[in-house]
């Protein structure tokens, strides 16, 4: 199982595209995979006979063998009879006594590979397994009065009874498995809970972002969404901000020098974050046209890795759902995120303005209060004069290039506290 | 209903089934003398000499006869003495009556019916006291019974007669004598069927000949201490009415085997694989087996009865199947929780 994406540690075969059997050449693809954030094409890095290991519809962890290319006759497809195929994790010594073993087909050769999390089994009777199937009780939670502390029937039944007779009764629980995506979310956002986090909230007057949005809408497509005129607003401010397009790293501040902006969106999987790149260097019809591909992607299970790695901030917007302020969840290792509320009117002195509210959450360990403070003005000013989201991009202050791949290196650590 | 015994109830069968068709016959040692056991006392007086024929001491002859009787057309009952003796006849059993139906693509029958008796408990020593029925039942062709009570054994020897295949029954010298009660017409038992002496919801046990009163009794004294045992003896093991069995375990989830062979091989293992891969889902515990261990049987009395698995055996392995600590003395058991 190759590591397919940053966080990736577990995939699964959905679908292989050739059979057991059939002769395959490097660059073939071979096989989909669904990672944590998306389902992604597999190719085939050598040639041979391929022979299939693990099933479609089979999870292994990372550096796990789920197929072999072999030189044809010599094992593949035939599991049986010869030398047990042992799960050997890729790129492990190979011990197979034939002439030529066949390669273990992974792209994670390079990198170290997992070892499988090792396979807790509960000690349970048939029957208990069945129950416990019949009841949805997890026999984790079960302990097990039979000889060796063998889990049977009784105790099975003992469990389901009694969470029968907890705060649920009348209907039964209903145990939704999360998808493989909901999983990466929850663990990423635990890992955020350890964060140190403020927020700051501020209105902004929000029409001349959306008459600019009309005018460009009658002068070509694709028209910007709210959302990518908020980002390119929030990447021209972040150019002022070094320290909120940064992580917090042992000792200091890491400082990107990208300028890469994930934008959250809703798939029906789950919450998936593809990134718009270098979004303060892009036009809004630009970003428009990025986003929407990237968007698509998302909702059809086909971003790429390439479209979700990256991130140096993040924008969340729940303004299409009528929300007028929320504070999201900064993604590790990100030092802040923006939470965008809808568009309404507020009647004042100068009438029915329309108006967003912002909410900006920060990593205290990386930024502090004023200067997140002077950030989110530098936001609420490009939204109220958008304008400037059509100038070229002001030129680097540190380079004379504008190509970002020219900018200061990654890495650039600050000492804490310093003022880069 | 009648008072009889198992071995009067056999007697009876057969002197029925020789009324009924004129090609029944019986052969064996002594068989016009009544046999060891008395079964076959008074057939000559009513059936003469010809119906009721002594041989020589030669089993591999009776067999023998009886085969080719057989294949003429009449309907041999051959009795061997002692299931020990079977070995002298096992060429004529194993390769000729068993395979002939096969061999000749149908066109001969064996439609012979051996009798003979197993067991130990009466100080008859290692040639006299074997449970062998288990060879007979890795013999294609043959069908093999073993009833535990008078009115099966007489319902089951009228069946093994009219069938067209050779039958083994396999009767037990300790279940001879004992008093019993059966309906004054006996019915012919289908073979192949087995019977549920006593239901319970805790444990399947499965018992073999002498074993069945023995796990009977275990029953009683476990259901003292609420343990409902359910008790099936198969009656027939070739063909094995493996559904009845199943059908319980997947009430009770736990199954005890109690023969009183060796275990080693026994058909006890057979029915243990068989049952736990029907019903695997169901099981809540090991399959226990109660068996004799791997030895010759003694005629020394403490010996045979150290040797020998009875009730207690057969309620220990029901508690272990319950997951129950075992008191060594077997007097106060703990109440279940269930």
């Amino acid at each position: 199982m190759p590591r397919l994406s940053e966080s990736m540690t577990e995939g699964t075969v959905v679908r292989w595209l050739c059979a057991s059997g059939t002769d395959v050449v490097v660059g073939d693809e071979i096989a989909e995979i669904d990672t944590d954030k998306a389902v992604v094409g597999l190719t085939a890095h050598a040639a041979g006979v391929l022979e299939i290991v693990l099933p479609e519809g089979g999870s292994a962890a990372v550096g796990e063998v789920i197929a072999r290319l072999g030189n044809g006759g010599q094992g593949a497809g035939a599991p049986e009879g010869g030398e047990p195929s042992a799960p050997v994790p890729a790129a492990a010594s190979p011990v197979a006594p034939r002439s030529e073993p066949p390669a273990p087909l992974s792209t994670a050769s390079a990198l170290a590979p997992a070892p499988p999390p090792p396979r807790h089994r509960h000690v349970a009777s048939p029957l208990a397994r069945k129950r416990a199937r019949e009841l949805g009780v997890d026999l984790a939670t079960v302990s097990g009065t039979g000889p060796g502390g063998r889990i049977v029937r009784t105790d099975v039944e003992a469990a389901g009874a009694a969470r029968q007779e907890g705060p649920h009764v009348g209907s039964p629980r209903q145990v939704v498995p999360l998808t493989r995506i909901q999983q990466a979310t929850a663990r990423r956002l635990a890992d955020a809970a350890s964060i140190p986090t403020f927020s700051l909230t501020a209105d902004a007057q929000a029409a001349a972002l959306t008459g600019l949005r009309s005018t460009l809408g009658e002068l070509a497509g694709p028209v910007p969404t709210v959302t990518d005129l908020v980002v390119g607003a929030a990447a021209r401010a972040l150019r002022d901000f070094p320290r909120l397009n940064a992580s917090a790293a042992d000792g200091g501040v890491v400082l990107h020098p990208r300028i890469n902006i994930g934008v959250a969106v809703e798939t029906t999987d789950g919450l998936i974050v593809p990134v718009v790149s270098d979004a303060d260097l892009r036009a809004p019809t630009a970003l428009a046209s990025l986003s929407r591909e990237l968007v698509d992607r998302a909702r059809r299970g086909t971003a790429t890795p390439e479209d979700l790695a990256g991130a140096t901030f993040t924008v969340s917007n729940l303004g299409m759902f009528g929300v007028r302020e929320f504070q999201a969840v900064i993604v590790p290792p990100q030092a802040a995120i923006l939470a965008v509320g809808a568009i309404r009117t507020v009647s004042g002195a100068e009438g029915a303005v329309p108006t967003m509210t912002l909410t900006l959450s920060c990593d205290h360990r990386v930024v502090d209060g004023a200067e997140a403070a002077r950030f989110l003005a530098g936001i609420v000013a490009r939204i109220e004069r958008p304008i400037e989201l059509l100038l070229p991009a002001p030129p680097d202050p540190q380079e004379d290039s504008h190509d970002p791949r020219h900018r200061p290196s990654d890495h650039d650590v600050s000492p804490d506290g310093a003022n880069p | 209903m009648t008072r009889t015994t198992y071995a009067r109830a056999i007697g009876t069968a057969l002197a029925t089934a020789m009324r009924d068709d004129e090609r029944v016959f019986v052969l064996g040692e002594d068989v016009s003398a009544g046999g060891p056991f008395t079964i076959t006392r008074g057939l000559v007086d009513e059936f003469g000499k010809d119906r009721v024929r002594d041989t020589p001491i030669s089993e591999a002859a009776i067999c023998g006869i009886a085969i080719g009787a057989a294949q003429s057309g009449l309907r041999p009952v051959l009795e061997i003495m002692y299931i020990d003796f079977l070995t002298l006849a096992l060429d004529q059993l194993a390769n000729m009556a068993a395979k002939a139906h096969f061999m000749s693509g149908g066109q001969l029958s064996v439609p012979l019916v051996l009798r003979t008796q197993g067991g130990a408990g009466q100080r008859a020593g290692a040639q006299h006291s074997q449970s062998l029925e288990s060879w007979l039942c890795h013999v294609p062709g043959l069908k093999v019974v073993m009833p535990s009570r008078a009115v099966d054994a007489a319902g089951l020897l009228a069946s093994a007669i009219a069938d067209p295949n050779p039958v083994v029954m396999v009767e037990n010298k300790t279940l001879y004598f004992r008093s019993e009660e059966v309906p004054d017409t006996v019915e012919p038992v289908p073979l192949g069927q087995a019977a549920v002496l006593r239901t319970g919801r805790d444990v399947t046990v499965v018992a073999l000949s002498g074993l069945v009163p023995e796990a009977l009794h275990a029953a009683d004294a476990l259901a003292a201490d609420g343990i409902e045992v359910t008790v099936i003896d198969p009656r027939t093991l070739v063909p094995l009415d493996l559904d009845t069995i199943v059908a319980s375990v997947r009430r009770t989830g736990r199954l005890v085997i109690a023969h009183e062979a060796v275990r080693d091989g026994g058909i006890g293992a057979e029915i243990a694989a068989a049952t736990g891969r029907a019903a695997f889902d169901h099981l809540d515990a090991p399959i226990e087996r109660v068996a004799a261990p791997f030895e010759p049987i003694a005629v020394s009395p403490v010996a045979e009865d150290a040797y020998l698995p009875r009730a207690p055996q057969i309620r220990d392995a029901v508690l272990r199947t319950l997951g129950r600590e075992l008191n060594r003395e077997g007097c106060r058991l703990p109440r279940p929780t269930a």
